[in-house]
Order: structure tokens, then sequence, then C-alpha cells
């Protein structure tokens, strides 16, 4: 029940060992932090290149069967299309909407 | 077990669990290492000299004329460097008073794919693993075709019972097949062309007047330019297919890996917006080959065609190839209407 506060006396029942100790001893945790994130880096570093060089050495996927998959897909839906002669009022129709179009986008209207 | 591993005399000291773990880190550390510094990354010719400034370069259309000029220019010393030639980008704009036209006809084409070729070698596309090519010929069995039949509806004798198996196609009616009988046929090898029975079906970009690949692309790279072509710029896009899958006309085509373009093939001449090399995990598409058509020249589809096939022309000059076939030959257009308004149109004669 009042366990917490005992936990919160503890830190300051807890020696300072670092500045209570002399300068030379100081000194040695402070080289095993800088030690241990030297490893540290080096480590993370060589995982990295150890990581990149595993996924590049994966063999891919074969460019060219990529590439006919996307276009065999698209062979299939295209020759399905059906196709309409257009009538000669069609054709005036589609030649002055391509026109005004272009005209809008240009701003001229 | 006491943190402090320092013996009492003042000799500082470790235990032999202590010693094993950091000899263990280094032992990984140097293997991991090693193994990086022997892997050699496989660079493609295309990226391996791209610049901090190539890759944090601006979006074409908000670049100042003088960092145009700069991109322009590094463009040029980097494809130099690498095909071992004189390579010029040119980014010539698009003419006043011109919106480009295409006219295909469907009966004289023979199948014999030289425009592919040509366009491949035209516009730099990837050679060998993957060959990319823009334009694509269906090879199609050729039904009965018969100009009488063509839009005469339903026949008469026409009943639910035996419902007929076709609907309305080219230079058929209703209930009578008469073109598209087939799956088309991308790679076909045939040892003489024209086939009998068969027909041809180039495709390729439309240059759509209200393109859905520009409408869905999240970057912007992908626009109409005044001339009515759609561009694409290289370097502004993401690679996130939105306009493959946008595209109903199956278009545009993806570079899954580093292009393969073979120095001594390279085209030096080309165009920021056209055929300059492209990279990996870019789109591309026929753009009506701007390096040459904005120079007054025709497309080399058109130029390589044998059999005169292939009309290109000014859409608002009523005197252009492409307007007189407009206006006097058989042109077809897509069944289902899909609002696209392409500016590539089939025709007969």
């Amino acid at each position: 029940m009042f366990g917490w506060k005992r936990q919160k006396k503890k830190p300051s029942q807890v020696p300072l060992e670092v500045t209570d100790a002399s300068t030379d001893e100081a000194v040695l945790p402070r080289r095993g932090f800088f030690a241990k994130a030297a490893i540290g880096g080096v480590a993370l570093g060589a995982t990295g290149g150890l990581a990149k060089v595993t996924i590049s050495s994966v063999p891919s996927e074969d460019l060219q069967e990529l590439y006919f998959k996307e276009a065999q897909a698209g062979d299939k839906v295209l020759s399905e299309r059906e196709y309409v002669e257009m009538t000669g009022r069609e054709k005036e129709e589609m030649v002055e909407d391509l026109i005004m179009h272009h005209k809008k986008h240009l701003g001229d209207l | 077990m006491p943190k402090d591993t320092r013996r009492d005399d003042g000799e500082s000291g470790e235990t032999r669990r202590d010693f094993l773990r950091k000899a263990k880190n280094y032992s990984v550390a140097s293997l991991a290492g090693t193994a990086a510094l022997m892997g050699t990354p496989r660079v493609a010719k295309a990226t391996k000299n791209v610049t901090w400034a190539e890759h944090f370069q601006d979006h074409y259309r908000l670049m100042t004329e003088e960092e145009k000029r700069e991109a322009l220019d590094r463009l040029e010393k980097r494809y130099s460097e690498e095909f071992g030639k004189a390579v010029t980008v040119d980014d010539t704009p698009a003419k006043d008073g011109v919106l480009l036209g295409y006219a295909l006809n469907i009966q004289k084409c023979i199948g014999c794919r030289r425009c592919v070729k040509a366009c491949v070698r035209e516009n730099n596309q990837s050679r060998n693993d993957p060959e990319i090519e823009w334009i694509r010929v269906l090879r199609m069995e050729k039904g009965n075709f018969s100009a009488e039949d063509m839009d005469k509806g339903y026949p008469d004798h026409f009943s639910f019972e035996k419902p007929a198996k076709f609907g309305p196609q080219v230079g058929g009616n209703a209930y009578k097949a008469a073109g598209v009988t087939l799956e088309g046929q991308h790679y076909y090898e045939a040892e003489k062309v024209p086939e009998k029975d068969a027909f041809y079906f180039p495709m390729q970009c439309m240059q759509c007047e209200k393109p859905p690949c520009v409408k869905v692309c999240p970057v912007r790279t992908t626009y109409r330019d005044p001339d009515g072509v759609v561009v694409i710029d290289y370097n502004w896009c993401i690679g996130c297919r939105m306009c493959i899958g946008a595209c109903p006309y199956w278009a545009r085509r993806f570079n899954w890996g580093e292009p393969n373009l073979p120095a001594d093939e390279m085209n030096p001449k080309t165009h920021y917006f056209g055929n300059r090399p492209r990279m990996k995990g870019v789109v591309e598409k026929c753009h009506f080959c701007l390096q040459r058509t904005r120079k007054g020249r025709y497309p080399a589809c058109v130029e390589v065609c044998p059999v005169g096939a292939r009309k290109f022309g000014n859409l608002l000059d009523p005197e252009s190839e492409v307007r007189k076939v407009l206006a006097r030959k058989r042109v077809f257009r897509l069944k289902a209407e899909l609002n696209t308004y392409p500016k590539f149109f089939y025709f007969i004669d």
C-alpha cells in the first residue's frame, strides 16, 4: 500500500558513485559509455550494410516477365474492345469538340 | 551480482562475461562491415552520376528559365559522359496554333512491326531484359467483313431462344461478328506478313484531350502540353503507377528495373519530355516523338511505315492529312464511350 513512498525515497538514498568518487574513477564510466556507444554505432552501421547486401542478393523477379505480364493483361482487354463507324455528323462534332477544348485549354475561349 | 567489476586494488578488470560480450560485438560488427564492403552495389548507367542537384530538382513547370537551362546542361553533361557521345537535351516548347493528331489505316497495316522497332530505336527504350515497346500491334483474326452489314442493327430472325453470340463490331451488326473475333496477340511471330485471315491493330498513347492519366497523377508530373501531347517529367515521377491503372488504352509502361540502353545504340538527339534516357521506377509512353515533331518532322513510326498506313498532322489545319482523313474516310470510335477524346483515330478507305 505504501510501497510508492518507499520507492520514492530510494534515489536519494542511493550513493552517487561518480560524483562522490575521485577524479580518476569518474573517467572510467564515461570511457565505458563512449566505448559502448562506439561499438553500438559500428554494429548499427554494419548491420545496416549487411541488411543491404542481403536484400540486394535476393534474386529479384524477372523484369521481362513483369513487363510481359502487364502487356498481356492489356492485350486481353484491348482486343475485346468494340469499335463502331462514326457518322459524318459525329466526326464533325468530334473535331469541333477537340478544337473547342484545345482553345479553352489555352484560354482563347 | 555486483555491477562494479573493478578490483579492490584499483586495477580496472572485467569479468569473463563482459569480455566475451564485447568480443562477440566486435566480431559481429567486423563481419558485417566486411560483408557490406565486399558487396558491390549494382549501379546502373543512368543513375550513377546523378547529382544532388538533379535529385532535388523542382517540377519543370515551376522552374525559372535559368534553372531550366541549368537542368538541361546538367543532363547533357551527364548523358554525354555516360554514353560517350555528344548528347543534346532539347526543351523546344509546343508551337502556337498546333494540335497534333494521328490517324491509322487498319486496312493498310500489314503487321510488320517496323513502327515498333523504329520507336524503340528513336526513343531510347530499354532493349533487353526488359525490352520495352510503346507501340503494341495486336494481331486479330479477320472476320467476314461486310460493308453492307455495317450498322444494319438487329437482324429480323432474332429470337430470345437462340440468342446471338456477338455484339456490334467493326464491319458487322448486332448479331454478326465481322472484325475483332479473337484475342489479340502482342508478340506474334509470323514467318511472313500480312498473314492470311489476320489483320493488325497497332495501339499506342492516344494523347487524349481529357486524359485520365493526368487526372490521377498525385504529383502532376504528367500533363497535357499546349499542342495536345501528354508529357511526363521523368525527374518528378514518383513511380506510383496510378496513371498506368487509369489509362484505358494500356499505353503506359513502367520501368521495373534500370533500362538497358547500349551506348552505341543511344539516340543522342533528345528532348526533356521525350526520348531522353529514363531511370528505374518511372513511367514512360509515346509522346508523338516530341524531339522530331516540334522541329517539323514526322514521328519515327510514320516515317518508317512501308505502306503509308500512318497519317499525322495538325488538327487545327483543315488542309492537314489528319483532317482530310477525318473528313473523307470511314473513321471508327470505341463503342463504349470513355469521354477521353483521343486524338488517335482508326480508319479504313
